[in-house]
């Protein structure tokens, strides 16, 4: 019996048909990576936390219903950024390694010719991932959700929550966050 | 009629169709709502705006569009590989389970948070001072339960003496468990394939609470609270009930962070399956029926009148333990399970569902992150 419950488990779950999977990855990748991006304002990083959720998901998976796929990847998209945010070391890992690629970057040259502008830009990042930071977990979840372009029906879904709660929830959210950041105009 | 709230103002800028045509037809004749739509409008664009600057500001990779068929090259090698990186994904379902197990009250959750908690709380003290044979569901709402909270604790009406306290191991497998918990130990014969790893094994020690009831002390108790409390019934004034729970066993499987530390347990995070057996928790009194203390308690302060209804139309108490089931995230149903009868709670998401039932002097309950027919499964496997 002890043999039975250590046993190795199939990393590949027969469950999970490889064509459904593509279908749910093909329809869904660009809004997980979405969601990451609003989070992590870094497309590389998102894209990473992105493959990431969905080779979780492949290897958890219970079902690729559509619906109720689509809602793990969202929340799991959202949580997961989140935490890398709280957690910084990644991230500014990655962000010193971008300064450097991007300081010798021509398009980067030619985008951010004013140096100054470049600081002001990566300040500016540096507050609105922080005023995320500091929001409350939940807040945060449904900020990111919703600027990442998701119904008020799917962020239910996502987080498991009244419908009814979300437009309460991220309107404080929003309010909150725009106090945390000096430079949002009023 | 009543302002919109903030949440359905807000909802109103961004989706006006899917709002109620009352909220739209208040909305269109109040300027003061259509005022503070406009402020939290504001702020929704300040918010809008600081992203867009945000991302002008993550260039260049703004503008690179997504490859996806090269994404899912490499996811599928991710996948191969199993070199899962340093991200640790955040699962959604168990979230949902952790909530799940606690909403649900859950078989093992009612076993486990009586053993691991003092007989703090009012409803822990009195839902399982019985030898429950069978259980009946309670429908409470999550309203009930923030007025449960409320409701005063068990030693502002006697006098509680914990006789012994429970301790939590973790212990290598069952043939452990069954030696430590001496008891006899029920083993799943089937899991499904896709519970993580790793599978544990934990015993609590039996915890076992003397209670006396004292008129005295709940009089003085409510004035010092400022209180008004129903008159203790002389026949419970002095009464004593000995509580006894445990040991309890808990086959734990996708605990990510149970751990062992200086010879103590620690969880931190609810698992994908709980199995839980426990001997019939008892209740033993010097005089006091029941039923006495039953309809005694169920006045007090912060029981839902709908609750102490439900409760006090159970037919035999002495032998019926109500499992509350919060009805806006669960359901309840009778079911057979191990050729007797058992109680499945399973919530509304389909995620999550718990059973529990007792057989030959034995209490037993599964919880899992499954349909309620897998964890049925599981249940009827235990062998």
């Amino acid at each position: 019996m002890d043999k039975m419950l250590a046993m190795e488990r199939d990393p590949l779950p027969a469950s999970v048909s490889k064509d459904r999977f593509e279908a749910l990855f093909l329809a869904q990748y660009p809004r997980v990576v979405a969601i990451a991006r609003r989070v992590l304002l870094d497309g590389h990083l998102a894209e990473d936390v992105a493959q990431e959720v969905f080779a979780a998901f492949y290897r958890s998976a219970r079902t690729t219903d559509p619906s109720h796929a689509a809602r793990w990847l969202h929340a799991a998209a959202a949580h997961t950024a989140l935490n890398i945010l709280r957690g910084n070391r990644r991230r500014a890992r990655r962000e010193a390694q971008d300064s450097r690629v991007h300081a010798f970057s021509h398009d980067a040259l030619a985008h951010d010719a004013n140096p100054l502008q470049v600081v002001e830009s990566r300040e500016h990042r540096a507050e609105v991932r922080a005023a995320l930071k500091r929001l409350p977990p939940k807040y945060a979840a449904v900020l990111v959700l919703r600027h990442a372009g998701l119904s008020y029906a799917e962020i239910a879904a996502a987080l498991d929550t009244g419908i009814n709660q979300i437009g309460t929830i991220l309107a404080r959210a929003e309010s909150a966050f725009k106090k945390e950041i000096s430079s949002v105009s009023p | 009629m009543f302002h919109l709230d903030d949440g359905s103002l807000r909802r109103l800028v961004d989706e006006p169709q899917s709002t109620l045509s009352s909220a739209q037809a208040h909305y269109a004749t109040c300027d003061l709502c259509k005022q503070r739509a406009a402020q939290l409008n504001a702020t929704a664009d300040a918010v809008a705006n600081a992203y867009a600057r945000a991302e002008d500001a993550a260039t260049p990779q703004k503008r690179t569009q997504l490859d996806v068929g090269q994404a899912l090259a490499s996811t599928r090698a991710r996948i191969r590989s199993a070199s899962f990186s340093e991200v640790a994904i955040a699962q959604p379902h168990r979230a949902r389970l952790t909530t799940a197990l606690v909403a649900l009250a859950s078989a093992a959750a009612v076993v486990l948070l009586f053993l691991f908690t003092p007989l703090g709380t009012f409803a822990q003290g009195f839902l399982t001072i019985f030898e429950p044979r069978q259980f009946q569901p309670v429908a409470i709402t999550s309203t009930d339960g923030m007025n449960m909270r409320l409701a005063p604790d068990l030693t502002a009406y006697g006098t509680v003496r914990v006789l012994a306290r429970s301790q939590s191991v973790f212990v290598a497998g069952p043939a452990q468990a069954a030696a430590v918990a001496r008891m006899p130990l029920r083993i799943p014969a089937a899991l499904p394939a896709n519970i993580p790893g790793p599978i544990s094994w934990r015993v609590a020690s039996g915890q076992s609470v003397m209670f006396t009831f004292s008129a005295a002390k709940a009089a003085a108790s409510a004035a010092a609270h400022h209180q008004i409390l129903p008159p203790m019934p002389r026949s419970l004034d002095g009464a004593t009930l000995q509580v006894a729970v445990g040991p309890v066993v808990a086959m734990i499987a996708g605990e990510r962070a149970a751990s062992v530390r200086n010879g103590r347990s620690r969880t931190e995070e609810s698992p994908d399956l709980l199995i839980a057996q426990a001997p019939l928790p008892r209740v033993l009194s010097t005089g006091a029926s029941v039923r006495e203390i039953e309809s005694y308690l169920l006045r007090q302060p912060g029981i839902p009148p709908r609750l102490a209804a439900q409760i006090l139309s159970i037919s035999d108490p002495t032998s019926v333990l109500p499992i509350p089931v919060p009805i806006d995230k669960a359901s309840a149903q009778q079911v057979w399970v191990q050729g007797v009868r058992g109680l499945a709670v399973g919530d509304n998401t389909g995620v999550g569902a718990a059973v529990i039932w007792q057989r030959d002097g034995y209490i037993y309950g599964v919880a899992g992150s499954f349909p309620e027919s897998e964890v049925l499964a599981i249940a009827n496997s235990l062998r």
